[in-house]
């Protein structure tokens, strides 16, 4: 004899409900807005030039502390004769975290991740000039060293040959002036679990291979390292511990409700737990053990789960308009397997998103310098999943927008044999329409958002995007935001989609004005369906 | 609901943003550190080498370095072709177009050689403020030097050999006790939400350095030399270049960060000619002009409604003829000068015009000589080294005022 709470509760305490829940998003604004700092930071590191005076590449070429190598100006050998062999010899030392205000800096766990993106000054000379694009060869060495070791105890984290190309252009051909050259992006680290980096790049010349042969006057290389700021985690990770209990706590309670019927689960009650396991899947707070554990694979965990509960919304909002399509063949609904063509669509999209995720960040777990993006047929098949992982979204988008559309129609449809019922059941009828229109838009309202928005980024991913200067902010305020309200969306969704457990009166059409303030909207005692009111008010229609 | 969200997220953020950062600087310590480097400065360029013992002041001469080469490059082939004295301390300077663009060009050399060292770790004491703050540089008025980074100069400047073996050491326990708490405070905040980028701490280092050199008199000349110095730091923040890396979800560029590239010393001193050559001369006793004196007693000058846009520079007097010789100056004319009679593409009008302005219009005559030069040619280039040259000789042609 029950709908869910929705239905059931009195506008006053939904509007306290909504108010509070208001509240609770502008809470996680103000805390991103207030609180948190940027998301991450960047910082120019100018590369020193060592010079390797034999052919040591196993040893680590370093510019500070005790048996640093001394800095050698480029310009220097610029005018000496039969230097071939100094191009090969010319180690780019990178120290990463650089003192401030006399401080040693050290990476902090906290800080997650490090990216590391390459930027070349190259001087303008007539006799060397550059093509627009020249395909480079880096040979980097990634070392780490912890505080309390030796100053010259670095050790072997990564090391690899590897091609980028170079796109350089200048505007005015004249000496001393820099090419304008894009950026490349050299490694990604998942963890940030070491105190101190190192990174040494030789750019070899080899003229049988004609390696390095195009490159112009090279003045300098800069390394931009970016890493998540500590206090951002912080925030961010505070944020998943409060949502983590809250999210359970009403999974559980959620749960209990739907036992506590005398009839199984339905399909949305299976889909409203399989999305709460998801959310809490990614409100996990794992991060706290990359203070203790090297865990160099969170960047792609935190993309799986990422994943996972875009998976888990979308599919749920798909069953969810199927469930109050209103078209009655009876059992047939109820089952995940109706869904199949429509949810496929889910499926391949997020299918290849992951194959995409496995072929970059997969494999940057065994070698951080490894783009997808360097070769030809990397960046075909990246650009194929991606393409696929859109025009699926695409199809995914068109399917829930006709769904809705279907059901939009049949309630106008339904609405127009309203007038011929009596004033209680029309009153319960209008408002349930009213309650199911006002949820339905919010939700493709939030949907719409989160496809467009996944689109965007993922078409704006990519090399040739990077050098963009885009002034959209993608600020903290906006991340905790985001991350708040499909919290709390979700949250308000195990929470009024709960089956109710009020006992209704035995209602009759003749004494319907008994039914007490509280109950604005009540159930008609011929209908058995538990599922809601509104689905049963299809099948009762359909009926007619 | 998730639109006024963000808009209400960005108002917040804009608030969080301009959140002034106090300062404390004290007027007396910074007077001693520039008398020291203004002192400094004086015997580098009379070729003495004391100046070298201090890395931040080493940093700072090589700013003024940078600032000269280009200076002459940028004026070869003008009547003023940017003397060494030009950047000497010593003596009055007249506030005309010259001494303008000497100014700005030291302030923005300052600005990017402090930059550059930074960048390489080779300064230790490189400032971390909040990002934010550097915005308030370009403001003039606003433009208080900050207590941190006096502190740490001032530390370089007096007692740089610890200082320097401190920061140059790596292991984080031989620090002296005091030192501590500063250390967990700059380090916490590095953790909390990263530093400044280097060009701020290097605005930061030109406008107290070399605005403390001007007497701070309350004279136009006092305020054109400001308003020069901080046109100098602009030209370089104008010419910095955005780059912007996505790494958000799967790569996207759902969270994107953004940097400041530092270009080419080169681009900056061209910007700078560019001002120089549309220079706002004040008008100084009209009242009318861009500057009026103003009525109080302690005749304050004043801004008035039409203020000179910062990145422009300003000048008081008309420069002298520089054709002629000024005993007084050291000004040796233009007699003698080479000039160029080169034509085509890629050479400038200044270059094309200088046998006129320099030789003809100053009554000389353009005299030819015919020389024999050795040079490399045909090179084959690597990234770093020029490899394999041909010597060729060459009859060149030149040009002087004779």
């Amino acid at each position: 004899m029950q709908g869910t709470i929705v239905e059931n509760l009195s506008g006053r305490k939904l509007s306290v409900l909504v108010a509070l829940l208001l509240i609770a998003q502008v809470v996680c604004f103000l805390i991103g807005g207030l609180i948190a700092p940027t998301p991450s930071s960047a910082y120019n590191v100018l590369g020193s030039n060592c010079v390797d005076p034999g052919n040591n590449t196993q040893k680590w070429f370093y510019t500070r502390g005790e048996g640093s190598c001394k800095n050698r100006e480029l310009t220097n050998y610029r005018d000496a004769e039969s230097m071939l062999e100094m191009a090969n010899r010319v180690v780019f030392v990178f120290q990463i975290p650089i003192p401030r205000e006399n401080v040693i800096l050290d990476y902090s766990r906290w800080q997650q991740n490090l990216i590391g993106v390459l930027q070349f000054d190259i001087a303008y000379h007539s006799e060397n000039e550059m093509k627009p694009r020249t395909t480079i060869t880096i040979d980097a060495k990634l070392g780490y060293r912890n505080k309390g070791d030796p100053d010259d105890a670095w050790k072997p984290y990564a090391s690899s040959v590897e091609e980028r190309s170079l796109d350089c252009v200048i505007d005015s051909k004249k000496s001393d002036y820099f090419y304008n050259c894009s950026i490349v992006p050299l490694f990604e680290l998942g963890s940030l679990h070491h105190d101190y980096y190192l990174l040494n790049i030789r750019l070899p010349v080899d003229h049988f291979k004609h390696m390095n042969e195009g490159l112009g006057q090279l003045e300098s290389i800069y390394l931009i390292t970016i890493n998540q700021n500590g206090g951002f985690t912080k925030v961010w990770v505070s944020l998943k511990t409060v949502f983590f209990p809250f999210i359970i706590g009403i999974m559980i309670w959620f749960w209990k409700r739907v036992h506590q019927l005398a009839r199984p689960p339905a399909l949305l009650e299976y889909m409203l737990i399989f999305l709460g396991g998801a959310l809490t899947l990614l409100n996990a707070p794992l991060e706290y053990l990359t203070l203790y554990f090297d865990m160099p694979f969170m960047l792609l965990l935190g993309d799986i789960k990422q994943g996972i509960f875009y998976a888990a919304l979308l599919s749920f909002w798909l069953v969810f308009a199927g469930e109050h399509m209103m078209v009655q063949e009876d059992n047939r609904h109820n089952h995940l397997r109706v869904y199949w063509k429509h949810l496929s669509a889910v499926g391949v999209g997020c299918l290849s998103l992951f194959i995409f995720d496995m072929c970059e960040r997969g494999i940057q777990l065994r070698n951080p310098f490894y783009s997808i993006w360097v070769t030809d047929i990397g960046t075909n098949l990246a650009l194929t999943f991606i393409i696929l992982a859109g025009i699926s979204a695409g199809v995914y988008f068109l399917f829930l927008s006709y769904m809705i559309w279907k059901v939009f129609q049949n309630i106008s449809a339904k609405r127009s044999v309203l007038p011929g019922m009596s004033a209680v059941r029309r009153l319960h009828y209008e408002g349930v329409i009213y309650r199911f229109k006002f949820l339905m838009l919010a939700t493709l309202l939030c949907a719409a958002m989160t496809v467009v928005g996944f689109i965007l980024g993922q078409v704006a991913e990519g090399r040739w995007k990077w050098d963009e200067s885009l002034e959209i902010e993608y600020t903290s305020a906006f991340f905790t935001g985001v991350y708040g309200m499909w919290n709390i969306y979700i949250f308000a969704l195990l929470c009024l989609y709960a089956p109710s457990h009020k006992k209704w009166p035995v209602e009759s059409e003749s004494h319907s004005n008994s039914v007490s303030e509280e109950i604005e909207f009540s159930r008609l005692p011929t209908e058995p369906s538990e599922i809601s009111s509104l689905a049963s008010f299809a099948r009762k229609a359909a009926l007619d | 609901m998730l639109v006024t969200g963000m808009e209400l997220a960005l108002v917040v953020l804009v608030l969080t943003w301009t959140v002034p950062v106090p300062s404390h600087g004290s007027p007396a310590e910074s007077a001693t550190t520039a008398s020291f480097w203004s002192s400094n400065i004086n015997s580098m360029f009379s070729g003495e080498n004391s100046w070298a013992t201090s890395a931040l002041n080493e940093h700072l001469a090589a700013g003024a370095q940078l600032a000269l080469d280009h200076c002459q490059e940028q004026f070869k082939w003008d009547r003023w072709n940017c003397p060494k004295s030009a950047f000497s301390r010593r003596g009055f300077k007249p506030a005309n177009q010259e001494t303008a663009f000497v100014l700005a060009a030291t302030s923005a050399g300052v600005v990017h050689a402090v930059t550059r060292s930074c960048s390489a770790g080779n300064l230790p004491d490189c400032g971390c403020r909040m990002p934010g703050s550097s915005s308030a540089l370009g403001d003039g008025d606003s433009e208080e030097p900050s207590l941190s980074d006096l502190k740490t100069a001032q530390q370089v400047l007096t007692n740089n050999p610890s200082g320097a073996r401190r920061a140059g050491s790596t292991s984080d326990q031989d620090g002296d006790k005091n030192d501590v708490n500063s250390r967990g405070v700059g380090k916490k905040k590095w953790v909390w939400s990263g530093c400044s980028d280097h060009v701020a701490y290097g605005e930061s280092v030109a406008a107290k350095f070399l605005d403390s050199l001007v007497r701070k008199g309350n004279d136009a000349w006092a305020y054109t030399s400001l308003h020069n110095n901080r046109a100098g730091r602009l030209a370089v923040r104008d010419s910095l270049q955005k780059h912007c890396k996505c790494h958000g979800v799967s790569g996207s560029c759902s969270l994107q960060t953004c940097w400041m590239a530092v270009p080419s010393f080169s681009r900056v001193a061209s910007a700078l000619r560019r001002q120089y050559d549309h220079a706002v001369r004040i008008d100084f006793e009209a009242g009318h002009g861009k500057l009026v004196l103003g009525n109080s007693a302690s005749g304050l000058v004043q801004r008035s409604a039409p203020a000179v846009p910062p990145e422009k520079l300003v000048f008081l007097e008309e420069s002298p003829d520089y054709c002629k010789v000024n005993n007084t100056t050291g000004w040796t004319g233009t007699k003698g000068r080479t000039c160029s009679r080169n034509r085509g593409e890629g050479v400038g009008r200044s270059e094309r015009r200088s046998c006129k302005e320099l030789c003809r219009a100053c009554g000389h005559r353009v005299r030819r000589q015919t020389r024999q030069v050795s040079r490399h040619c045909q090179c084959s280039f690597q990234w770093c080294c020029q490899v394999k040259c041909k010597t060729c000789v060459e009859t060149v042609k030149e040009h002087f005022c004779g």
